[in-house]
């Protein structure tokens, strides 16, 4: 089910996602015109399961970091000819279904920016909602920027704002610079909850990376008041 | 001859070492010519500023220093900050052809 002619494409940043990648990509191509695994240097066969499943398949020859997948897989995207372009985690921590949700907030023209936040829940692990809280007030007090979920993956975004969204993280600190461009260049944008499920083998940010991107906050705010909020 | 201590014993067998490892990455041609001049000068005269460092007292008084081994220290320090930005700048130049020959493969994949 798709939205009729816009062109949808989901681009999925993966690296070592051989046992769900298949899962996930079934999943978005219900929803969007085409998927995008962007493969960062995986040592498994997650390229060869993505493909089989139905992506167009993008590998970097080293990994690269979320950031850097993030990007190649969005100007991809654009090279493909996508009006909006969905981002979605490849750990399968997000629910596809609600991408119809998401995107709609962009068909209205009232959004540029969509952001699925996870709800702090039971589920989160306790740390992760300590680390996000965190993040949030440093952004906030940094940026002045009102998205609650900072972290999240779950994103969607008019290719018409590539130019005043585009990033140069290379690893985790892609959704806060995200973040911080969306407040930078006044983007309008809607934070809807969004079903989030962990799994045990839960991959993502930890306490240092957590650590690193409030370093990284604060090196971007110094750019800025030096004069060159582009980083 | 003044009087030889302990430190300055296990400074000089550090650049002894130091010496022998430059030597050896220019055999493995790890290092340019360049690279070993410049490296075996810096660390020749480290050694000598070691064994003679009574030689070094003339400039103490000009440069307002408290003692040879301070006038050692700041070099060292010196040296180590411009060696740092360096690599740094030297880093952040193979970061940007790494990111970029990547990049490129990745969307020559996407006819």
């Amino acid at each position: 089910m798709e939205s009729e002619c816009v062109k949808i494409i989901g681009v999925i940043p993966a690296y070592n996602e051989e046992k769900r990648i298949a899962t996930v990509v079934a999943e978005v191509r219900k929803y969007c015109s085409e998927v995008i695994v962007v493969n960062d240097g995986s040592a498994d066969s997650t390229a060869d399961v993505a493909r089989e499943a139905g992506a167009l398949v993008v590998s970097h020859s080293v990994n690269m970091g979320l950031g850097f997948s993030l990007r190649t897989g969005a100007e991809t995207a654009l090279k493909r000819g996508a009006e909006i372009i969905v981002t979605i985690d490849g750990d399968g921590q997000h629910d596809a279904s609600e991408i119809p949700r998401v995107v709609a907030e962009l068909e209205n023209g009232q959004f540029e920016v969509v952001i699925g936040g996870r709800p702090n829940n039971a589920e989160m692990p306790f740390y992760k909602q300590l680390g996000n809280q965190f993040i949030y007030w440093s952004e906030r007090a940094l940026f002045g920027s009102l998205v609650v979920d900072t972290q999240s993956g779950f994103r969607a975004f008019r290719a018409s704002v590539w130019p005043r969204l585009v990033w140069r993280s290379r690893g985790y600190s892609v959704s806060s610079e995200i973040v911080k461009n969306i407040a930078t260049h006044k983007l309008k944008f809607v934070e809807i909850p969004v079903k989030t499920i962990y799994h045990d083998d839960y991959k993502g940010t930890r306490i240092m990376d957590g650590v690193k991107i409030v370093a990284q906050m604060v090196r971007w705010k110094v750019k800025d008041l030096g004069g060159n909020p582009n980083g | 001859m003044a009087e030889f201590y302990p430190l300055q014993a296990l400074g000089a067998i550090a650049v002894l070492a130091m010496l022998y490892i430059v030597f050896y990455s220019y055999r493995r041609k790890e290092f340019s010519r360049s690279d070993l001049l410049v490296w075996v000068a810096i660390l020749c005269w480290f050694l000598f500023a070691v064994i003679f460092h009574e030689f070094l007292n003339v400039f103490i008084a000009p440069l307002q220093v408290m003692s040879v081994f301070d006038l050692l220290l700041v070099t060292a320090t010196g040296i180590s900050l411009v060696m740092l930005l360096v690599l740094n700048k030297r880093l952040a130049k193979i970061e940007s052809k790494v990111d970029l020959l990547v990049r490129k493969n990745a969307l020559e994949q996407v006819k």
